[in-house]
């Protein structure tokens, strides 16, 4: 149901849904790029009201922690690099766009898995995504036995304005979207069935905030590489 | 004095890794996000815990700003929000007693605001919605009020508050998108 899709997107950037529903529409803002515009929207219009809430003195010291925190040497030697690998044009987006915990990594626990996580070790086809045979910028990992892909970003660069879009290209199949880049860290996908005995390819994209308006790629393509099978079993 | 530097040039140079416009960026904006923040964590410490994370996040994202999806404060105030939520769910997942009332109306900052035409309109548009609706909404994403507090505060069932939601929040759409 398109509204009803509409007022989850809305509940969800209000704050209003209790754990479980979040959860389930963080997980669905991985891959349906249309919730990710809605959620892009309602952020739009209601954060204006953000700035009618008067101003309240900051306490004295609170810089300090803040330099401190973010200064040369909390953030190690290769800085840049790291800030290059965090500040993903989805980081802006779900920076801006999410307030579930679920779509990161932090301090918080994980909530319970709804699903028996696949043993890590279970990877079965891995592909090193570059652009042109240079060092990785990402890996994906799939298991064929639970369906599920890991992406993990490892040096990408972020495109200002624009959405970075995963596809799979199973033998000679048109590019079927896998979701959008992941804000920052790793980011599972679950029950996505691909046939391993095909050639794969994965490939990001560079899109229109939200993703891709027509289902295939429309930009071009940053980084791609082939799936290579780890193990027969 | 020359012009002093818009905020849309302070995030641009902190993405580049300038921080003294990183400096300055918090110089201009802390009370602004901090208001904000004690809104959902009243609660000093944890208040200070947000910023601290927020402006973290903001020099780590800043390159990543994108004008086109909204002004440098809206951009900087809504990851303020958004991690002082996160925060507040993580330190009172069961919710929270609160026995201050709804006071929203009372909001006014007399600072002309750069997204003066965004807030007009969201303004018009919350006026025209039902006194609880507008309460739910504002109480909900200012205050960080889940859907459990909403209801006990209000003494009505949680389905009540969903639909109640759900009808504001599409009367706010049809408004503001009309």
């Amino acid at each position: 149901m398109v509204d009803d899709s509409r007022m989850i997107a809305g509940e969800y950037v209000l704050g209003t849904l209790d754990a479980a529903e979040r959860r389930s529409f963080a997980r669905r803002l991985l891959t349906d790029p249309q919730a990710v515009a809605e959620v892009a929207g309602w952020q739009e219009r209601l954060a204006p009201l953000l700035l009618i809430v008067p101003e309240a003195p900051v306490p004295v010291g609170l810089w300090t922690r803040i330099d401190k925190a973010t200064g040369p040497i909390a953030a190690n030697d290769n800085k840049r690099i790291g800030r290059w690998q965090m500040a993903t044009v989805a980081a802006a987006m779900v920076a801006l766009v999410s307030s579930g915990i679920a779509l990161r990594p932090g301090p918080a626990p994980p909530p319970a898995p709804i699903t028996a996580e696949a043993p890590r070790q279970g990877a079965q086809a891995v592909a090193a995504l570059s652009s042109d045979g240079g060092s990785p910028a990402l890996l994906v990992t799939y298991d064929a036995a639970s369906g599920r892909m890991r992406v993990i970003p490892v040096n990408v660069r972020s495109k200002a304005g624009r959405s970075l879009e995963l596809w799979v290209i199973a033998g000679k199949a048109a590019p079927k979207s896998i979701g959008l880049m992941p804000e920052h860290g790793p980011a599972a996908l679950d029950k996505l069935h691909m046939d391993p005995g095909l050639d794969m390819t994965i490939a990001v994209s560079v899109e229109p905030v939200g993703g891709s308006p027509t289902g295939a790629p429309t930009g071009p393509v940053i980084y791609s590489g082939r799936m290579i099978a780890l193990s027969k079993s | 004095m020359s012009a002093e530097p818009s905020l849309a040039d302070l995030l641009l140079a902190t993405g580049e890794g300038d921080r003294s416009a990183y400096a300055d960026l918090y110089a201009r904006t802390s009370a602004k996000l901090y208001g904000i923040v004690l809104r959902i964590l009243p609660e000093r410490s944890m208040a200070e815990d947000a910023m601290q994370d927020a402006y973290v996040k903001i020099w780590h994202n800043a390159a990543a700003y994108d004008a086109s999806r909204g002004s440098p404060i809206t951009w900087l105030a809504t990851i303020a929000r958004n991690v002082a939520i996160d925060l507040h769910r993580r330190e009172h997942p069961a919710g929270r007693q609160r026995d201050d009332g709804f006071d929203f109306e009372l909001f006014v900052d007399p600072a002309p605001a750069p997204s003066a035409e965004a807030m007009a309109a969201l303004r018009a548009c919350l006026d025209r919605l039902d006194d609880d609706q507008r309460s739910l909404i504002l109480a909900a994403y200012l205050r960080g009020d889940s859907r459990e507090e909403l209801a006990a505060r209000l003494g009505h069932p949680m389905g009540t508050i969903k639909s109640w939601l759900h009808r504001g929040l599409a009367r706010l759409k049809a408004c503001l998108d009309g």
